[in-house]
């Protein structure tokens, strides 16, 4: 019997290439997207998951003691405390990262931005599968070094480097102890190169900011099953209470299960990707099932004899379901096989050209993944069943005695009205998806246009930081430079500073209004002479930083933004005088700038300070910043690039535009941009070749009446009206109930942004005509296409 | 084999009721050949759709080897009409996807008949209608002769004790309409019952007794033999 199924199918399908080719190609494309999105949710939910014995693992926080999620920084010696007086606790390590030594092998050097500086039992709290080395000791010696399976390959080649040495900044030998095996994408820590504490708390930079006050380390532990938790966080924060300095009694210390340091630690943007994949699946889904059971409908009311048929020389009706079933899963099993390869070869490289950055590269392994990939069998089942069940019972509840005549085939009343629910339903989703796709881009767009505050046009910036060879000897030729700058025509300023727009980092600090007993965080930068000059930020009260006053009265000075000033609730800051909360000698604020965005994008702006960084030189500073006269960037770049061969760094001399730096941030923007317009492009596609094949199948039924219309006189124009008109209505009814719709879900979703566009009439203007557009041109060729044929050819036909 | 009494049937629309059948009653035995005459739209498809039990009387009894069916449940009529019918339509309703020799197979399929036997029945009867050379054909590579002699192949492959046949020369010239004519007499020399509609007097007289219907309801009766 299951071969007569699967021969009736395979003729079946050869007798309607068309519908059968476009089912197959709205699954293929559908499913692609789908798998792609789900493993990407997958990844996300997954995360960490690598680890045996995750359920052990725990990280700190320190949050206000009003409560939130705080940061993950600590003070430094806190690790150490707890791991001295909490024997629940079996092995814990610090995970600091804070510079990365510039590594060689003979030829061959690295430099990798995932350094970090870790403890001994490191490889306890993260069992990391080593390719190389001894879990127990690889992190025990000072010199030791732990390398990525990547990094070794880069130093060493293809052989074993167990042994060998590594110079870390031409200075200190370094040996090899281990290589860890690949590590999952979606891993929250993923070290390029492991090195020790005890070797970073040698280094002078390093041990003058270990204290109880300052916090910037990063803790992992592992804590012994069946721990009570809750007294481990109090006698944690026991130690806070006794040791932490005055001004930092305002923290708590929290332990937090690891399993949720991917979602603790994923951003705003990267959660609503999750959320917006996850509604886009479901979306993507519904529109598969829809089209699929428009398109069986459709070919049912042609094969009415035939079940009727079946059913009179005895069939039963189960036989039928199953014979639909057997037809509608072999469609669905091989395009699911299309859409592997699909997004295997074509969407996997570009999701992780796009989101890699941020979520992690998309690996997949059977053993891990093997979940999603029993999901979507099931998924798939399920789909088989629904778009087979509904039209087949619907075809069994008729009439056998009408049925074998293909009266079902004039298709009036109550099966009509089924049917164009449905694919007015089709066309709803679609138009839905067009909506958002639109407002969705108006609102990227807008953010991206949105005013920044600074100049991100034409300065240009060279890279500082090139490790030279002979800091001296660049030192003082870059004074020389800077002279020449100084009395360039084309140069109208420039700026030597650590801080650049798009680069500030998350450095914050608690400042003090004596007089008012007001307090106030701000992230805190620096500023040369030149800085709001170059980047055309102005300085709307006071006056910038001035190069000609002494450097010792100078530092004393400080400028802060707008926000700062509101934040204070001052009206004029200039003159008023701060102190940092950890202590020290006041600063006098002698200017306010407007508000520019410095570090988020997009988002709001916080406050912010800059100190005076004194003196332009080439110590301190990582970038040069030009504000160059138009026309004239390229002249003055290779001057500098000339100027630069004098002298050697071990990396080359670079440069940028600001502008290019801010499109980079704006990356993970466009990448949801470029997938909401993948996704909507699917869907319409879907819809429309959907439409082309239900279209086709009910033309096919009607060839007699077109063929007696044409006889009967009737023009082609008039009868491709009359047989179009029901599909844009359709069309035009789904375009209006879909605004309400539309609007609910992205009004919900603008919530989220503080600028935000207000959604207008037109967006959904825009796209009913697009939908109308493409039905038009669907409806439109097939139906002049069938209105032409010769009507003495279709008649006999019949 | 067949009485029916005071049958009934009454097609609702949204604007008219129609009576198709009306107080109809009259009887078949086992061994007639039986033709049904009478003016287009006096119920005569009506009256075989419910002796084929693919429909339901409104009202009356319908007695089918002694058995009352006229108010079977759909599942109950599919098993009685599959042990005990086959049809032979005006427009031969065979399935376009299958061939010759798959359609007139079909029913023993469903009969769950074993294939190898299946294969045997079927050659005997393709072998019967003559039309053994053409099993590997589909319907619309054979002559409308050629496919009413394989749809009465299908009727009579699983041995029914009952044919019903609607105008099943309708569609067909004299000598094809023969040709069928003279297997159907050949089937109930061979023990079949047979109900056939006609509007042709010439194929009527193939049959053993004539039964005349206008308005649903039965005016005459000549018997032939
Ligand atoms: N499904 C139906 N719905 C409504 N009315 C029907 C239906 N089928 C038949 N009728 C009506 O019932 C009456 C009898 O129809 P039937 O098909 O039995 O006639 P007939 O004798 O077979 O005619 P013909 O010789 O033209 O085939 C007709 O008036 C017809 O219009
Ligand atoms: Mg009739």
């Amino acid at each position: 019997m299951i071969r007569n199924y699967l021969k009736t199918a395979w003729r079946q399908f050869k007798k309607n290439k068309l519908t059968t080719g476009i089912s197959v190609t709205a699954l293929v494309l559908g499913f692609s997207t789908v798998m792609v999105l789900a493993a990407m949710v997958y990844q996300f939910k997954t995360a960490d998951s690598q680890f045996a014995h995750r359920d052990n693992m725990y990280y700190l926080r320190s949050v206000p003691k009003e409560g939130g999620l705080g940061g993950m920084q600590t003070t430094y010696p806190l690790l150490g405390e707890i791991v001295k007086t909490c024997p629940q606790v079996v092995a814990a390590s610090h995970y600091q990262q804070w510079y990365q030594p510039w590594l060689k092998n003979g030829q061959h050097e690295i430099q990798d931005n995932t350094t970090a500086f870790v403890d001994t039992a490191f490889l306890k709290v993260f069992p990391f599968p080593l390719k190389y080395g001894n879990r127990e000791s690889a992190l025990a010696g000072k010199f030791s070094i732990v390398l990525s399976e990547e990094n070794a390959e880069k130093l060493f080649g293809n052989e074993n480097p167990l042994g060998k040495t590594i110079a870390a900044d031409d200075t200190t030998l370094l040996t090899v102890t281990g290589v860890l095996q690949h590590i999952p994408g979606n891993t929250s820590i993923k070290p390029g190169v492991l090195l020790t504490t005890a070797f970073l708390e040698d280094s002078p930079g390093f041990k003058d900011n270990v204290n109880w006050y300052n916090g910037f380390a990063v803790n992992y532990l592992r804590i012994r099953p069946g721990t009570d938790m809750m007294a481990l966080e109090t006698a944690i924060n026991k130690i806070v209470r006794l040791n932490y300095s005055k001004e930092r009694q305002w923290e708590q210390v929290i332990i937090r299960p690891f399993s949720r340091h991917f979602a603790d630690n994923a951003d705003e943007v990267g959660k609503s990707v999750v959320t917006g994949s996850l509604g886009t699946i479901l979306f993507i889904l519904t529109i598969l099932v829809v089209n699929l059971i428009n398109l069986n409908a459709g070919n049912l009311y042609r094969r009415a004899k035939e079940v009727a048929v079946k059913k009179i020389v005895g069939g039963s009706k189960r036989g039928i379901i199953v014979q639909f079933f057997t037809e509608n899963l072999l469609v669905v099993f091989v395009s699911l096989a299309l859409a592997v390869l699909f997004s295997y070869f074509l969407l996997v490289p570009f999701i992780n050209s796009t989101f890699g950055a941020r979520f992690g590269d998309m690996e997949f392994s059977l053993n891990r993944d093997y979940p999603l990939v029993l999901l979507f069998l099931l998924l798939a089942f399920v789909i088989a069943a629904i778009v087979a069940v509904l039209p087949a019972i619907r075809m069994l509840s008729l009439k056998i005695s009408d049925a074998v005549k293909g009266k079902i085939v004039s298709g009036g009343g109550r099966t009509a009205y089924v049917r164009n629910i449905f694919i007015t339903l089709q066309f709803l989703l679609s138009v839905i998806i067009i909506y958002v796709a639109i407002i969705l881009a108006r609102q990227l767009n807008y953010m991206k246009a949105g005013s920044l505050g600074f100049n991100k046009g034409d300065v240009a910036v060279v890279d500082l930081d090139l490790a030279f060879k002979d800091p001296k000897t660049a030192s003082s030729r870059f004074n020389v430079i800077l002279n020449k700058l100084r009395n360039h025509a084309d140069v109208k300023s420039f700026s030597v500073n650590r801080f650049i727009p798009t680069a500030y980092g998350y450095n914050t600090n608690a400042f003090v209004d004596r007089s008012a007993q007001k307090e106030v965080w701000m992230f805190q930068g620096g500023a040369d002479a030149g800085y709001f000059q170059t980047y055309d930020i102005p300085v709307s009260e006071g006056r910038p930083f001035d190069n000609s006053a002494a450097d010792s009265i100078e530092t004393r000075n400080v400028i802060i933004n707008k926000a700062a000033e509101k934040a204070f609730g001052w009206t004029n800051a200039v003159g008023r005088q701060i102190i940092p909360k950890s202590g020290g000698p006041s600063y006098t604020i002698i200017g306010v700038t407007n508000d520019f965005v410095f570090q988020n994008f997009p988002g709001k702006v916080e406050p912010l300070i800059h100190y005076y960084t004194g003196k332009q030189a080439l110590e301190g500073a990582a970038f040069l910043s030009l504000n160059i006269a138009k026309g004239k960037a390229q002249p003055v770049l290779s001057m500098l690039e000339k100027e630069f061969k004098e002298m050697p760094g071990k990396r080359a001399f670079n440069y940028d535009f600001i502008s290019d730096r801010v499109s980079k941030q704006y990356q993970m923007l466009d990448s949801i941009l470029k997938m909401t317009q993948y996704a909507g492009f699917i869907t319409i596609f879907i819809a429309a070749i959907g439409m082309l094949g239900l279209i086709t199948i009910l033309l096919r039924l009607k060839v007699k009446e077109i063929g007696v219309r044409k006889i009967l006189g009737g023009s082609v124009a008039g009868i491709a009206t009359l047989l179009s008109k029901s599909f844009l209505v359709m069309v035009m009814i789904a375009s209006v109930v879909s605004v309400p719709l539309a609007s609910l879900i992205m009004g919900a979703w603008l919530q989220h942004f503080t600028y935000r566009i207000t959604i207008s009439w037109w967006m959904f203007l825009g796209g009913a005509l697009m939908t109308l557009l493409v039905a038009l041109i669907t409806v439109g060729t097939q139906t002049i296409k069938a209105a032409m044929a010769n009507p003495v050819k279709s008649l006999r036909s019949e | 084999m067949i009485k029916i009494t005071n049958l009934e049937k009454i097609y609702r629309t949204e604007e008219v009721e129609t009576v198709a059948l009306n107080d109809l009653s009259f009887q078949v035995k086992e061994g007639e050949f039986v033709a049904v005459m009478g003016p287009s739209g006096c119920g005569k498809s009506t009256l075989l759709n419910i002796l084929g039990l693919l429909d339901d009387p409104d009202a009356g009894s319908f007695l089918f080897n002694g058995v009352e069916v006229a108010k079977f449940n759909e599942r109950k009529r599919a098993d009685m009409r599959k042990k005990n019918i086959g049809f032979v339509f005006q427009s031969f309703n065979l399935i376009d996807e299958l061939t010759v020799f798959e359609n007139v197979e079909l029913p023993l399929m469903y009969a769950g008949v074993k294939k190898s036997e299946r294969k045997a029945r079927v050659d005997e009867v393709l072998e019967k209608v003559q039309i053994m050379h053409r099993r590997n054909h589909f319907p619309q590579q054979l002559s409308g002769g050629q496919q009413q002699r394989v749809a009465v192949a299908r009727a009579v492959v699983n041995k029914p004790k009952l044919i019903l046949a609607d105008e099943p020369t309708g569609n067909l010239d004299s000598s094809n309409g023969n040709e069928v004519m003279q297997m159907l007499t050949d089937l109930n020399e061979a023990g079949t019952t047979i109900v056939m509609v006609t509007h042709s007097e010439h194929d009527a007289r193939y049959s053993h007794r004539i039964i005349r219907m206008l308005d649903g309801h039965t005016v005459t009766e000549n018997i032939l033999v």
